[in-house]
């Protein structure tokens, strides 16, 4: 039953921060007036609350021809695609070669590429997006934006695929933030008296310091997942996937699409605050202590 | 000697010398008329800007003037071997040296729809610039490619067809002679010349002529604009109203995480709840949201810069003073009488948490830089009238295209270099820290 408590705990507290963030972000939208949101302060902010809290998102706006559920849906997938990619290819490399460094006799090529990696990981996502595109188009004649992985063939939807995410993971610092934990993490789990013991035993040291590691790996996704779906904004833009953060961009133009923007916020939200929610369980399930 | 916390060496003098200057020639800069040229064409009526048949040449360090025809009307082919060929003047009517020859030959016509087939010269012919006041002459038969017409080396008849006319280009017998005349010719002016053959065929070949007011180490942009004065001038755009961004970081940042380090009760919770709150929303997006709901004004914005660094800021204030809370000299502070916010304020953060609030001056400022220019590059910083690295590395971008790589390689390495310089800096304070935590007794 205490544990039932907890649970039920979390979930309102990460609903709690949801509505907090979601009533604030409807009070900044609703602050200047514009041609889709005139009127006094408190007209806007209760018709951008009464959007959020009632996730009045179905109805068809006329001069859309769709609802912005519709919008939410379409581009919350393509978001999705790139905040999995990135996290696969920033945890599982960072992984690996902490492992191996950690395991290997002569770990010699894996601390040479975790270096390399680290420095290009603090070039900013703006740059190597820009660098990307340009390499691409110049030495391959592929421009790499989304509408190849429908048209395109071969090279052009891999790069199209590929590259957004390369951008997100090197950039930023993020592949290099993950080494660093993920080595003192290994080094720590490796010097351990548990190591010691599997060690002495003869037994496989990899199946142990990989479970070791898993807390700190789910820990590190809730965190990552709020820096990529940031960077994602930029790489959106850029190789023009049509996602929350581009629709976020468009909604932003010259007319501003507020229900849009309110919406894209609040998908935006929930993945994080979804993530951290994830992220709080699993470390309550597997450290009972923090119960 | 130690500027913000940094012991410096040799290599960090450099840095903090080369920030110094940047911010010097900002002030100097600041305080020069705008330099601004108006689009090519603007004053004259009659004048139409020519469509695609765009034609590329150049500026740049000023020896020499490149024309580099790409595309002609009247001949039946998009691109008359125009690519390939690489026709050659030199300033104040000097011969063009043999290797400035046309290198046409038959036959070798690119194919037009292929991206990649219009830019093989791309990387190879760094671009000169026409400056102001000199003279350049070119032979007519060698500015027509030579493929257009059997007899238009021999015969052809240059003829300005449209253009600004107060560009000043004349042609005389068998010569075309150009002293671009005065600074409002900065900037690309895109020409059309028609070659007369005797059989009455008219060849229109458009030509695009750069001009700029004299030396330009990084190359001048499309209205001719000096590339190292903007990555100058707009530095303005990150260093006055970042100082805003980082002070809104380093105060909030340091009071919010003092007082969720140092007490437990309501205050406590309240800085931990709104850090949470804070730390929720992914940073760039918080920052779009700060943009809109100001209109994009850029100190606003800027403070938006400093609430989304706030919790790294307070995260790190926070692990500090916990740390110090139980220690002796804070219980000793407590028998001796001094009140909790004295203990907190003045014994602890103040006296002790002042080099990594100096770790974070420099983490900060490379933040803000970062965040113009991205901000500047989704078109919610800086706004086009203006112009800022973000902005550049846009029209860099789209130049690229016609081969100007400079305008945005130099942008890039701007960013690239001051992010660097920040990173060096701020470990340079994080290891001056360590050192002086080291050594203290």
């Amino acid at each position: 039953m205490r544990r039932f408590w907890f649970y039920l705990g979390l979930i309102g507290r990460y609903l709690g921060l949801f509505v907090t963030v979601g009533v604030l972000a409807s009070a900044a939208l609703a602050l200047v007036p514009d041609v889709r949101a005139p009127g006094p302060f408190m007209d806007r902010w209760q018709e951008n609350l009464r959007v959020f809290l009632l996730f009045d998102y179905f109805a068809i706006d006329p001069n859309r021809g769709f609802s912005v559920w519709d919008v939410l849906l379409a581009a919350s997938w393509r978001t999705g695609t790139l905040l999995l990619g990135a996290l696969a290819f920033s945890l599982g490399p960072a992984l690996i070669l902490s492992l191996r460094i950690e395991q290997s006799r002569n770990p010699r090529i894996s601390r040479v590429t975790a270096q390399v990696l680290r420095s290009l990981s603090n070039l900013p996502v703006l740059i190597w997006a820009i660098l990307f595109m340009l390499v691409a188009f110049q030495f391959a004649g592929i421009v790499p934006v989304f509408s190849q992985i429908r048209e395109g063939a071969g090279a052009a939807v891999a790069a199209a695929v590929i590259l957004p995410i390369l951008a997100l993971v090197l950039g930023d610092g993020a592949l290099g933030s993950t080494l660093d934990r993920f080595q003192a993490r290994a080094r720590d789990i490796g010097r351990s008296e548990t190591m010691l013991a599997v060690r002495a035993r003869g037994l496989r040291q990899g199946r142990f310091l990989v479970r070791s590691m898993v807390p700190d790996v789910v820990d590190e996704a809730a965190s990552k997942a709020t820096l990529f779906l940031s960077g994602a904004i930029v790489i959106e833009v850029i190789f023009e996937w049509q996602g929350l953060g581009w629709r976020i961009w468009q909604a932003l133009g010259s007319v501003k699409d507020y229900p849009v923007i309110l919406g894209c916020v609040t998908v935006v939200m929930a993945l994080v605050l979804g993530a951290h929610l994830l992220r709080d369980v699993l470390r309550a399930a597997a450290l009972p202590h923090l119960r | 000697m130690t500027v913000f916390g940094v012991g410096m060496n040799r290599t960090a003098s450099l840095w903090v010398g080369i920030l110094g200057l940047l911010a010097g020639v900002i002030l100097v800069t600041e305080t020069l008329p705008p330099q601004r040229t108006p689009p090519p064409g603007t004053g004259n009526p009659a004048y139409q800007p020519p469509h695609i048949q765009w034609i590329r040449v150049f500026t740049y360090t000023g020896t020499r003037l490149d024309i580099q025809p790409v595309a002609a009307e009247g001949v039946g082919q998009d691109d008359p071997g125009g690519l390939a060929g690489f026709l050659g003047l030199d300033p104040g009517g000097g011969e063009p040296t043999g290797a400035d020859q046309g290198t046409v030959e038959e036959g070798d016509t690119p194919d037009p729809l292929s991206l990649r087939s219009h830019q093989p010269s791309r990387w190879k012919h760094p671009p000169p610039t026409a400056v102001v006041g000199r003279t350049y002459r070119a032979d007519l038969a060698r500015l027509l490619p030579r493929d257009m017409h059997p007899r238009a080396e021999s015969e052809a008849i240059w003829e300005l067809l449209d253009g600004p006319p107060e560009l000043g280009i004349s042609s005389h017998t068998g010569q075309v002679e150009w002293v671009p005349a005065h600074e409002g010719l900065r900037g690309v002016h895109e020409v059309a010349a028609v070659y007369r053959v005797p059989e009455g065929e008219g060849i229109v070949v458009r030509y695009r002529l750069w001009v700029s007011g004299g030396l330009h180490p990084l190359g001048t942009n499309a209205r001719g604009e000096d590339v190292l004065r903007m990555l100058v001038s707009s530095a303005r755009w990150m260093i006055f109203p970042g100082i805003l961004g980082i002070l809104v970081a380093v105060l909030g940042g340091s009071i919010l995480g003092a007082t969720a380090g140092f007490y437990d009760g309501v205050r406590g919770r309240t800085s931990r709840t709104i850090l949470e709150v804070i730390e929720s929303v992914p940073g760039l997006l918080l920052i779009l949201v700060v943009s809109v709901a100001t209109n994009f004004s850029l100190p606003w914005i800027m403070v938006g810069v400093g609430v989304a660094l706030l919790p790294s800021v307070a995260a790190e204030v926070s692990t500090t003073v916990q740390g110090f809370r139980k220690s002796a000299f804070v219980e000793s502070s407590r028998e001796l009488g001094l009140t909790d916010s004295r203990i907190l304020w003045r014994e602890i953060l103040w006296l002790n948490t002042r080099p990594i609030l100096a770790r974070f001056v420099w983490y900060a400022l490379g933040f803000v830089v970062l965040m113009e220019v991205t901000l500047s590059y989704l078109g919610m910083g800086v706004q086009p009238v203006n112009y800022s690295w973000g902005t550049m590395l846009i029209e860099g971008r789209e130049r690229l295209n016609y081969g100007e790589y400079w305008q945005l390689l130099f942008p890039a390495l701007a960013v690239v270099s001051v992010l660097a310089g920040c990173q060096f800096l701020g470990r340079r304070a994080a290891l001056a820290i360590e050192t002086g935590r080291e050594e203290a007794p």
